[in-house]
């Protein structure tokens, strides 16, 4: 499925200018790639929020907006998202120019499913590999990779080789890779008595107090 | 208890903590986490007291990872000890975390359990932190 974003040109520039579009609710960006210039621009930020809430960041886009006086159209995949440390709030998106018969590679989500099915063998699933980067033409961006763990018995894990991707899907992770491993469950125990520490040892330093 | 084994200096100076983390600042590891909202010096015992509080909590099955580490030296004079003569001996470990910072990360457990495990542990700390989890997976796309 193919979404569509509305954006406007930007002419105002900036920390300051970009910090007032943010406080009334649009997000600056930037739009490059393909070898043509580059376009600051701006979404609003309701819709763009909206959008990667529900589809994720790694989806072909049509970005629609008015260059000059004719309507301008780009089909484009988000690079970048930077976002605040603690709101998490979006600051600046990455706008990538792609052409649909190019490739590109991008990080798509793993999709854990079959963890009801498994035997209850008390074993915690640890995903060590939450994106995994593949290779493929813009039209054919997958969801997200799946991931079986059905039948992962404990201690055992599943390597990116192991994996079953579409047809025209390349996975670019080495293939020795591990993506998920189940692995026995830690018991709380109880704290050993505090030792006292000793004191650490200092590189090339004299040994010798004041 | 968490202490360096080798050290580049016994005594080190107080440092300013502006701005925000801007390295940690995002779960890698788990799906749940403790991030700190504000900035401050944790020491190793205080960080024990956590884990420990978030490791009973949880029981049996889950994984925690500690995602700070106390290396910077705190030194004090001793009680009724007149100012001057130098400065005083290492007394105790500390990390320094501005906000943003996770500090915790937990994984294999729900999410209702993951929140009121990180809440207990939260309350050891000195100062304040929020609980987070991980959001949606996926972007950066590059030219192939």
């Amino acid at each position: 499925m193919e979404l569509s974003l509305v954006a406007d040109l930007r002419q105002d520039l900036g920390k300051q200018k970009s910090t007032k579009l943010r406080r009334n609710g649009q997000i600056p960006g930037v739009l490059y790639g393909e070898g043509k210039p580059v376009e600051h621009i701006l979404v609003n930020a309701h819709e763009f929020n909206r959008m990667i809430l529900k589809h994720g960041l790694g989806k072909l886009i049509t970005l629609d907006f008015q260059k000059g006086k004719k309507a301008a159209k780009e089909h484009v995949l988000i690079k970048e998202c930077q976002r605040h440390s603690m709101s998490g709030s979006v600051l600046h998106v990455d706008f990538f120019r792609v052409a649909r018969d190019h490739t590109v590679a991008l990080k798509v989500a793993v999709h854990i499913h079959g963890e009801d099915k498994r035997a209850r063998d008390g074993a915690i699933l640890e995903v060590l590999i939450h994106e995994l980067e593949i290779s493929c033409l813009p039209g054919n961006i997958p969801d997200s990779i799946p991931v079986d763990v059905s039948k992962l018995p404990l201690g055992a894990g599943i390597h990116v080789k192991d994996l079953a991707v579409p047809e025209g899907i390349k996975i670019l992770n080495p293939q020795e890779e591990v993506v998920v491993i189940a692995s026995a469950p830690t018991v709380a125990t109880e704290a050993a008595p505090a030792e006292e520490a000793a004191e650490p040892e200092v590189v090339g330093g004299k040994k010798s107090e004041e | 208890m968490l202490v360096p084994k080798r050290v580049k200096h016994r005594k080190v100076m107080r440092g300013r903590m502006t701005g925000k983390a801007l390295k940690g600042s995002t779960l890698v590891l788990g799906d749940y986490g403790l991030q700190a909202t504000e900035p401050g010096w944790i020491t190793n015992v205080q960080i024990e007291a956590a884990r420990i509080a978030l490791t009973r909590h949880i029981k049996r099955g889950g994984k925690v990872w500690v995602k700070i580490f106390p290396d910077k030296p705190v030194t004090a004079k001793p009680a009724e000890t007149r100012m001057g003569s130098g400065k005083g001996s290492p007394e105790h470990w500390v990390a320094v975390v501005k906000p943003g910072r996770v500090i915790f990360e937990v994984t294999g457990v729900e999410a209702e359990l993951a929140r009121e495990a990180i809440r207990l542990a939260a309350h050891k700390l000195p100062i304040k932190c929020k609980f987070i989890k991980r959001e949606e997976a996926g972007g950066e796309a590059n030219e192939s």
